[in-house]
């Protein structure tokens, strides 16, 4: 299983601020148990989606030296639920940077339904020269696709 | 802020639950006040006082009253 969880940069002001998009495939394998019958996307998913565009905003912001990694969910909300196909969309903000921290505070909308809204604090690991990931590649295709909802470089 | 507010939001930071911090608590004393402690006093210190300090200067503290120092030295905001 891959633990990407963003699909598209929308938005990105790098260090900043961050829109990001997640589809939620109907064959993802946590619907059978969660729960039987009433398929949710878990709230777990929903934070650590946040933390995910957090860390790509931070890494844009020039921290690419260093993975973010989640340091403690300071506050989380889940208000509603989303099942299979729901088209998510994340919003993200870097609340306060230190040399080794930034704060993230973020929600997940589906349509115009607040699912969750948290608070997450981020610390760093070291990153191998060279090493990649799908992070990168969500950075990369933001930078080349043109933007329909903002003025990002193309 | 006195030592008893600094006291108390330091325990809110760390998650120190079930009993109060003193000034005569350290490292050894709060298991909380871990690597991972540290890096949230770091985080929460310029967040919520506008207190910057490194993590090398935090790691350097050993005890409660040192941090309530810093707390203690800072204008009310």
């Amino acid at each position: 299983m891959r633990f990407i969880l963003i699909d598209r940069v929308l938005e990105l002001e790098p260090g900043r601020r961050i829109v990001a998009t997640r589809h939620v495939d109907p064959s993802d394998d946590y619907f059978p148990d969660h729960f039987p019958g009433s398929p949710i996307v878990p709230g777990v998913l929903l934070v650590e989606m946040v933390g995910q565009a957090a860390a790509l905003c931070v890494v844009a912001g020039g921290t690419d030296d260093r993975w973010p990694v989640l340091l403690q969910i300071r506050q989380a909300t889940f208000r509603k639920a989303a099942g299979p196909g729901a088209d998510l969309r994340i919003e993200v903000a870097i609340e306060g940077v230190t040399a080794a921290t930034a704060t993230a505070r973020g929600h997940v909308n589906h349509g115009p339904d607040r699912l969750a809204d948290c608070t997450l604090t981020l610390g760093y690991l070291p990153r191998s020269p060279g090493t990649q990931s799908g992070r990168d590649d969500l950075l990369a295709a933001y930078l080349r696709e043109p933007s329909e909802t903002s003025d990002a470089p193309h | 802020m006195d030592s008893q507010k600094a006291l108390e939001w330091i325990a809110e930071v760390l998650a120190v639950n079930g009993r109060p911090l003193t000034l005569d608590d350290t490292r050894l004393t709060v298991s909380e006040w871990d690597s991972l402690g540290t890096l949230l006093l770091m985080s929460r210190l310029q967040e919520d006082h506008g207190i910057v300090v490194s993590a090398e200067q935090l790691a350097a503290m050993n005890s409660m009253r040192e941090l309530c120092a810093l707390l203690e030295h800072r204008p009310e905001s």
